[in-house]
């Protein structure tokens, strides 16, 4: 099979996923416009720019000194679930309705499920840009700015409690690019633990492993670095750096995809 | 037609969870030629196709498709058409668009193939309902269409005949009568003795993973 190929297997991936997934996707994204009209009319009022509504949407519980003082970070869960959702959901449709027929296709299991890697990336990437260019436009449009800048509130409620200061913009890159690898780290896991438990029981396996990250200041579980509140521009103690979470998520990510990539071809296809 | 030997199976066994589901079986399958295979549910037909196709590895034995070993000289047969279970097939496309989905990834054929496919299993190619208002024979037609609209030599059809009415299955036969006249190697899992009687040059009884019996039909067609 030559490359050209292989962009073909990526390529039907992405449209076929989208085709499939269109509504859920929809109603998932439509949530989150509604959730941020909500908060943008509700932090408007203590002059809230759009900056503070994508760290009030996206912003987890932090550290948690006493399991009394828990609060679940309920927002952070939506975003991190749906996401996870639309993404196994997919995978479970196409390997047990789809992978026959194009296994006997393209006549390589390795290029199969390299190709899901790949989607697994696209994928990520095409739906934090929604979420992000959602939240960006409603925000702007009630705050009545379309300028990612400092504000007063920015300074007064963000800004005074970071321990390194970065500026709005930089937040909101921080911000996506942990959700960003934490999903493809979750969603490589969950191809690999597909290929043995039921899928169901593999996506309630991750969640679960995801939301430990909400009570556990374990920096080698994937969902925590994207916890902003717990990283090191807002928590002096435990020094979560960006750097750190980026080559360790990267680095899992890849070594998850090289054990699935042995274990899927090695494995029966019934 | 070509005599030689064109699907191999050598003592072909395999075992999952510490049960053996395929008990040394041995095949020698010709081109031109419709191969029945029947027995109850969880005989091993679905499984017997899988090993055939490549897609389970036999944990004894060996499978040659061509004169060359799956799993060993190549991973899967070099054309084969196959229809076990229905494909994934998205409900908001046309049939068209859907085989097209799937013929992308070969880039053998060109739209008039997957139309032609079409026709040839009473479909309407231009037919603009989609998927999701087709109904249970059609969409079982149109997983035949996908089986051999690239002309696979290779054709592995389990239970072709399900959800299709009597003209539906009339019309199956005289395409599976036409293929095996362009010289393809046929194999058809089913429950309906009648059917594989009419249609297959031989027959397998399996039973528990085993070919139990097996017998040439003399003067059908």
């Amino acid at each position: 099979m030559k490359k050209q190929s292989m962009f073909k297997l990526i390529l039907r991936d992405i449209s076929y996923s989208l085709s499939y997934g269109k509504f859920k996707l929809i109603i998932f994204l439509s949530i989150i416009a509604v959730l941020t009209i909500i908060i943008s009319v509700r932090l408007k009022t203590f002059g809230s720019d759009n900056v503070g509504i994508f760290y009030f949407l996206m912003k987890d519980n932090g550290y948690v000194l006493q399991l009394s003082d828990y609060k679940p970070p309920i927002y952070w869960f939506f975003i991190q679930f749906f996401v996870l959702f639309l993404i196994s959901d997919y995978f479970s449709q196409d390997i047990s309705n789809n992978r026959t027929y194009l296994l006997l296709r393209i006549h390589s299991k390795g290029k199969y499920i390299f190709s899901k890697f790949c989607w697994i990336v696209t994928q990520t990437t095409f739906i934090y840009v929604m979420i992000f260019l959602i939240i960006y436009f409603f925000s702007s449009l009630v705050t009545g700015s379309f300028s990612i800048g400092g504000s007063e509130y920015f300074n007064r409620f963000i800004a005074s409690s970071m321990e390194i200061l970065v500026s709005p913009g930089q937040l909101i890159f921080r911000i996506f690019l942990g959700f960003f690898l934490t999903t493809i780290v979750l969603s490589v896991m969950y191809l690999l633990f597909v290929q043995f438990i039921p899928p169901i029981v593999t996506f309630l396996g991750v969640i679960l492993l995801s939301g430990i990250s909400t009570i556990s200041d374990i920096i080698w579980l994937p969902a925590i670095h994207s916890m902003i509140m717990k990283q090191a521009i807002f928590d002096g103690e435990h020094h979560l750096t960006l750097m750190f979470s980026i080559i360790y998520s990267v680095v899992l990510f890849i070594f998850l995809a090289i054990i699935t990539f042995i274990v899927f071809r090695k494995k029966d296809m019934l | 037609m070509t005599e030689t030997v064109y699907v191999k199976a050598e003592h072909l066994s395999k075992e999952i969870k510490k049960q053996l589901i395929l008990k040394d079986i041995n095949l020698s399958l010709k081109k031109g030629f419709i191969y029945g295979f029947r027995g109850k549910n969880g005989s091993g037909k679905t499984m017997l196709f899988r090993a055939l196709c490549g897609l389970i590895r036999p944990t004894e034995g060996t499978v040659t498709v061509g004169g060359a070993t799956l799993g060993k000289e190549m991973s899967f047969p070099p054309s084969v058409g196959v229809l076990i279970e229905y494909p994934g097939f998205l409900n908001g496309y046309t049939g068209f668009e859907n085989l097209k989905m799937l013929a992308r990834l070969k880039d053998q054929i060109d739209n008039e193939r997957i139309k032609e496919s079409i026709r040839l299993v009473g479909l309407d190619p231009d037919d603009k309902r989609k998927y999701r208002k087709y109904s249970l024979g059609m969409k079982q037609r149109l997983g035949i269409a996908q089986a051999i609209m690239e002309e696979p030599e290779l054709i592995i059809l389990d239970e072709p005949t399900n959800a299709l009415d009597t003209d539906g299955i009339e019309e199956l036969k005289k395409l599976l009568l036409d293929l095996k006249k362009e010289n393809k190697c046929i194999l058809i899992a089913s429950h309906d003795k009648e059917e594989l009687n009419y249609l297959s040059d031989e027959i397998f009884m399996m039973e528990n993973g085993k070919i139990i019996d097996h017998y040439d039909i003399q003067g059908a067609k």
